[in-house]
């Protein structure tokens, strides 16, 4: 869109304040938008050479301030590029941090005959070998009371509380393990049974007692051969 | 005299022909009206960098309570990388263009169920949300070229919490002079 530079002074004058630029006769300013309406100035212009009194001059004036108006509203010269932005996320009641809950051993090699190291305390199991290892639960949300461990595992016969030798060592030991939250086991943990443990309300956590017992029956000797004992841990927060 | 009233007539009949459709539209009546510019060369941004899901995945509702009412939980940067702008380009930006909440801040209204945060756009040097309309510019070139720094942003808001998910939307435009 183009402006023509009017030669009588008023009108330069004004246009020149409003589009703050210079304009010499002869000469169009031109803009990127507002096509129709500085099209129309020009039409305009044309008349006035032809036969345009000065009243209508003053209507030309308005028109073309009105497009100078107009076209300072768009300084910005937009590109037809656009596009969309989404933008997404979840907010969940939240989790506590669990550390040292991924626990592995490798008890080397056990002899059968050596001296068992505890009992159950329903003496009905010794162990060879005893792990004790902590399981740490923090930065639970203030909702949190306690935490739920459910540990589940082959079982070994109908006990739903023996962990079972599961090697595939076509040499297997027949000696089991124990699962349980103290030293003495008085509670051995059955598989897919929810241990439940307080969250405590001034650490917003909880430490998880887990002891493992490498044994077999009081009435048996382990046999000699492999052993390999999986037990998975789930967690859940209530 | 006879001149300038013959000028006011034809002002006057000008007046009347550009209105007098307008109070003509009939049911059986149309219109058709183009209007653009071209402009001989233009600054350019890849389309997927205006084009974009931004995903923040889960969090707990302790990690908004730790943060205080209106600070930045999460933050990601949106780099537009805009090349080929004419070389009387002052400045370049992308404007955001969103609906925006009705608590008298500068957050986009979430469209999910949860509550108790919300997406809000800064530019990349703070965590300012920017109102609707607003662009993020820079007028630093190097060779017709420029970057321009945001970055979206998870506001903790005064709402209480809702468990759920956050869903906002911005569209965003090119914009140079």
């Amino acid at each position: 869109m183009c402006f023509k530079k009017h030669k009588r002074p008023h009108v330069t004058n004004i246009v020149k304040m409003v589009l703050n630029d210079n304009l010499n006769d002869g000469h169009y300013l031109c803009f990127g938008r507002d096509v129709a309406q500085w099209s129309l100035g020009f039409s305009m212009a044309k008349l006035e050479r032809n036969s345009m009194n000065k009243s209508m001059r003053i209507f030309l004036l308005a028109t073309a301030l009105s497009g100078a108006a107009s076209g300072m509203a768009f300084a910005d010269d937009t590109s037809a590029q656009t596009g969309t932005m989404e933008f997404d996320a979840m907010l969940t009641e939240g989790s506590c941090v669990l550390a040292g809950n991924t626990i592995d051993h490798n008890f080397g090699t056990l002899s059968k005959a050596q001296p068992t190291v505890t009992t159950t305390s329903s003496g009905n199991f010794k162990a060879y070998k005893v792990y004790t290892d902590k399981i740490s639960v923090s930065g639970c949300p203030a909702e949190f009371t306690e935490v739920l461990m459910t540990p589940t595992f082959y079982t070994s016969g109908n006990a739903s509380n023996i962990v079972r030798n599961t090697s595939a060592s076509p040499n297997k030991t027949n000696a089991i393990m124990l699962i349980g939250g103290e030293s003495g086991i008085t509670n051995l943990y059955s598989s897919g049974v929810t241990q439940k443990f307080p969250i405590s309300g001034d650490t917003g956590g909880a430490e998880i007692t887990l002891v493992s017992q490498i044994a077999q029956d009081m009435k048996q000797q382990a046999s000699p051969g492999d052993g390999e004992y999986n037990v998975t841990l789930a967690f859940d927060y209530d | 005299m006879m001149n300038f009233n013959k000028a006011i007539a034809v002002s006057v009949l000008m007046v009347g022909i550009s209105t007098v459709p307008a109070y003509a539209a009939d049911n059986d009546a149309g219109s058709l009206h183009v209007q653009g510019t071209f402009v001989d060369s233009s600054c350019l941004i890849a389309q997927n960098e205006l084009d974009k899901q931004i995903d923040f995945g889960d969090f707990a509702k302790s990690t908004v309570s730790a943060v205080a009412q209106d600070g930045v939980v999460f933050s990601k940067p949106l780099t537009f990388n805009i090349t080929n702008c004419p070389a009387i380009t002052n400045s370049v930006g992308i404007k955001f263009d969103f609906d925006q909440v009705d608590f008298g801040k500068n957050y986009i209204k979430n469209t999910g169920m949860g509550k108790g945060a919300v997406f809000g756009i800064s530019s990349g040097l703070d965590t300012n949300a920017i109102p609707t309309g607003s662009k993020i510019e820079t007028t630093a070139f190097n060779e017709q070229t420029a970057t321009i720094n945001a970055q979206v942003n998870i506001y903790r808001t005064a709402e209480n919490y809702t468990v759920g998910d956050l869903k906002s939307t911005a569209n965003v435009t090119l914009v140079y002079n």
